[in-house]
């Protein structure tokens, strides 16, 4: 009985664990909007299994650049604009990001709700076990 | 008066049911965003219960097996069929269970204390 509590607290875990990483991942595209030539990172979700407490969880499965070009602005005075005078902006869509942000918090939140249930089952088991 | 000590141990089985349905919700939760993940229940209690009792069999100990949970309309583009709101429904009704399995178990002990005439 308390090694299924104990699953699902990994379980949680480590979904919290993946949604804040999701969370720095839109941060840092975020952070980088405007940084000239600036390629936005995106991440998987993928399944590995925890032999320890035997719980298939929810890990990163890899960090990958977008490779969709940015936009093209003409200033010939940046010192990284090319010889026809044009500087390669980020490919950040600020809208995308906000969504994958506001997305990851509320799967961080339904983790977390888990977690916390999963502690209050335990506590309750131990009550019996007081009385 | 109780005949037999069988509620404890259909209440313990119910317990070890409702924590175990908790770790497979838990684990739809965290996989909610997983692409192709297929979200997954454990049987119902009352199915397994309603099985042991035409064998004639003692509840405790049977293995409750996973099955696919009937959530299947709701994929999304990426294949995934975790539904948030639907599991977190799902773990509050386990967490219900659990709290209510404890309660009877308490109870169930409270009456055989006082049967044997100690004072509560």
């Amino acid at each position: 009985m308390d090694n299924s509590i104990s699953k699902s607290i990994t379980a949680a875990a480590a979904g919290m664990n993946v949604q804040s990483f999701r969370l720095r991942v839109a941060s840092e595209n975020l952070s980088n909007v405007d940084t000239h030539g600036y390629q936005r990172k995106m991440m998987t979700f993928a399944q590995e299994m925890d032999q320890i407490n035997n719980v298939n969880r929810v890990a990163v499965d890899q960090v990958m650049l977008d490779q969709s070009a940015g936009e093209q602005i003409y200033d010939p005075s940046h010192p990284l604009a090319d010889a026809s005078g044009f500087v390669v902006s980020s490919n950040v869509d600020m809208m995308i990001e906000l969504a994958d942000a506001r997305e990851a918090g509320r799967s961080y939140e339904a983790n977390l709700s888990t977690f916390r249930q999963a502690t209050q089952m335990y506590r309750s088991l131990i009550d019996l076990l007081r009385d | 008066m109780l005949k037999s000590t069988n509620i404890v141990n259909l209440t313990s089985s119910m317990a070890s049911h409702a924590a175990q349905r908790h770790a497979v919700i838990a684990e739809n939760i965290a996989n909610s965003d997983t692409p192709n993940y297929k979200a997954k229940d454990l049987q119902p209690f009352a199915d397994v219960y309603k099985a042991a009792l035409q064998k004639g069999d003692d509840v405790t100990g049977v293995e409750f097996r996973t099955i696919e949970s009937n959530m299947g309309d709701t994929t999304s583009p990426n294949g995934n069929s975790v539904s948030l709101e639907d599991q977190m429904m799902r773990s509050a009704q386990t967490q219900n269970d659990h709290a209510m399995a404890l309660m009877v178990y308490k109870k169930s002990l409270s009456l055989m204390k006082m049967a044997i005439g100690k004072n509560l």
